[in-house]
């Protein structure tokens, strides 16, 4: 009694902080997520007494898309670990980003749906997913360079790639060209004539302001490339150092030139390793899941069993042939 | 002080302790691919396919076992035979459906029907009869009626079916002679306000409440169409115990009667969720949030 008559005022202060704690703790449990567990199992779910746990649920998922998880994730996991970017190629893949995000909030996809998205795919966001695929590229495009006499004889032969300049004189209807056409078009033949290389004609004359700021160039192009047909059709039949007549397309008229048709002219453009490496693709030989594996045994993997390790390489494509 | 410090931490454990729950694997850590400087675990591979989704799984699992003591007749067996000999057809031979199924998990035939064939069976059976159970007000609101019908190519042909028939000439006759619509047959058949016909017949029953002739050519000549076409429908019953049976398998058919049938079932059988991840999957879907109790 005496204590209490010392001490009533903590033991009441004591006595309402303590409820306030109760009453805030308990609210607190009350909202949380109750889980179940059964012979130390999670459940998941349970219906009309009947208790379906997460090992079950991944029996059952597995069995399906189980090798495609466990191949994602390796890879995402080793490219994470083992791969680096120069500073160059990480910037490039930002802006790769940053043009994918563009075109998705253009056609009203907010930002956070779309990193929502590929957080589900197991990235951080639609900019570690770029950067994933820039590393994959990395391995692919050195893997390839290693082993251009395989792969690169076929593309050849099949894609004809090249090195593209054109001047472009645009015309309202290519088939019946204005005197005025006309005369800009003269004038590309008379300055050709007089001795200006194509690549200056270009820079003055050509009307196609996006190559015209780069002497006529439209870069590294292939039978496959999304060009006009009529362009396309002459591009593909003219050889290294050649130019050809007027060639109509949609946009008016053009003089098409050939840069080069030689590989070491190629090999510092990632747009034809980009097309080499989906040419094979195109062909069931994924170039990438390829590369991307040979990185991977460096590192001696070992896997849970031969079926695991067979289901990968099904999976990816892996063969004895590559 | 001491005690202070001790009531703290309890404090301090209680409040950690109270995080929603999610679910794991009992065997998480175990590898399965060792790359030295990583690893990928059966927790890894569990978390991603959490990540993707959970619900889809969930949901199906659940309407298996909701279903999976209907009685396996010898008629559903048959028909699961009849569908398993369809899949294999349409795979070009048995080798190379087994080697498809192989790539689903399934080791033989009989374990694609047990798990992809004879659940769908057992389902649609169980809609059956909760169709029949419930055959009012459904009957009504899906406006069912027992008809026979058959298209023709004109107004003129159309009314001269109609008038055959009047004058006593079987339907089956007149159906010969006058329908140019394949997905007819001449027998009669249960349709509903969602069945797959011409919305023209569709209005044109909602308003029948007896059995009757269409005394004109049923058409939808007024609308955009540019090709119209032209209907004889004879509704040969309008009150669906009249055709229970036929009316039970056209209502567990309708999208909104099997949403119906599945929320009665999940709140029955007290469907409960204990993943938090799962839970918030199933609560943003418009299907799904049906079945939650919790």
């Amino acid at each position: 009694m005496d204590i209490l008559k010392r001490f009533w005022f903590v033991i009441l202060v004591a006595a309402i902080f303590l409820s306030v704690i109760g009453v805030f703790v308990n609210d607190k449990y009350q909202a949380v997520f109750k889980g179940k567990r059964v012979d130390g199992k999670s459940v998941v779910f349970e219906i009309n007494g009947q208790d379906v746990t997460a090992d079950d649920l991944y029996s059952k998922v597995y069995k399906i898309s189980g090798t495609s998880l466990v191949a994602e994730k390796m890879i995402n996991d080793f490219l994470t670990k083992n791969v680096e970017l120069t500073s160059d190629e990480l910037s490039d893949a930002q802006d790769t980003a940053a043009s994918y995000m563009s075109y998705y909030t253009n056609n009203s996809i907010s930002e956070e749906t779309v990193n929502n998205y590929y957080a589900k795919l197991g990235y951080k966001d639609l900019e570690d997913y770029a950067i994933a695929q820039a590393k994959e590229f990395k391995l692919a495009k050195a893997y390839v360079k290693e082993r251009l006499d395989t792969y690169y004889p076929k593309f050849e032969e099949n894609e004809k790639p090249r090195l593209v300049s054109h001047i472009l004189i645009k015309m309202d209807d290519k088939d019946n060209p204005t005197d005025e056409e006309i005369t800009r078009r003269d004038a590309v033949d008379t300055a050709l004539a007089g001795g200006m290389t194509f690549a200056e004609a270009a820079e003055q004359y050509s009307e196609d302001e996006t190559s015209r700021v780069e002497n006529g160039s439209i870069g590294f192009q292939t039978a496959s490339s999304s060009l006009d047909s009529g362009f396309l059709a002459e591009m593909l039949v003219l050889n290294s150092g050649e130019t050809s007549g007027w060639t109509k397309s949609t946009y008016g008229q053009h003089l098409i030139h050939i840069d080069s048709t030689a590989l070491a002219d190629f090999e510092e453009n990632d747009d034809f390793w980009t097309a080499l490496i989906n040419y094979w693709s195109d062909n069931d030989v994924n170039l990438t899941n390829i590369a991307v594996w040979d990185a991977i045994q460096a590192k001696s993997p070992t896997f849970a069993s031969t079926e695991l390790e067979q289901a990968i390489k099904d999976y990816l494509g892996i063969t004895e042939d590559n | 002080m001491k005690k202070y410090s001790i009531l703290l931490a309890a404090l301090l454990m209680t409040l950690t302790g109270c995080k929603d729950a999610r679910t794991s694997l009992s065997d998480a850590s175990d590898v399965l691919v060792d790359l030295g400087n990583t690893k990928v675990t059966k927790g890894d591979v569990y978390e991603s396919i959490v990540r993707q989704g959970l619900a889809d799984t969930v949901i199906i699992e659940a309407k298996t076992l909701i279903n999976k003591d209907i009685e396996i007749t010898d008629a559903m067996k048959q028909e699961a035979q009849g569908k398993l000999n369809a899949a294999i057809t349409s795979a070009g031979s048995e080798e190379a459906f087994l080697e498809k199924i192989k790539s689903y998990g399934y080791d033989d035939t009989q374990s694609y029907v047990d798990a992809e064939i004879m659940p769908d069976l057992q389902e649609h059976a169980a809609l059956v009869a909760y169709s029949k159970d419930n055959l009012y007000p459904y009957a009504d609101t899906y406006v069912l009626r027992k008809i026979k019908i058959l298209q023709a190519t004109d107004s003129d042909s159309a009314t001269k079916a109609i008038d055959a028939l009047k004058a006593g000439t079987s339907f089956d006759d007149v159906f010969a002679t006058y329908n140019i619509n394949d997905g007819f047959t001449k027998d009669a058949m249960v349709v509903s306000s969602e069945s797959d016909i011409n919305s023209s017949v569709l209005d044109y029953l909602a308003d029948v409440t007896t059995p009757t002739l269409s005394s004109e050519p049923i058409t939808d000549a007024d609308s955009t169409s540019s090709s119209p076409s032209y209907f004889v429908v004879s509704v040969i019953a309008t009150s669906a115990d009249l055709f229970a049976d036929e009316a039970a398998e056209v209502l567990a058919d309708i999208d909104d009667v099997k949403t119906a049938y599945y929320k009665e079932k999940f709140k029955e059988l007290n469907f409960r969720v204990y993943d938090k991840d799962v839970y918030d999957e199933l609560l943003d879907s418009d299907e799904y949030s049906n079945y939650l109790n919790q």
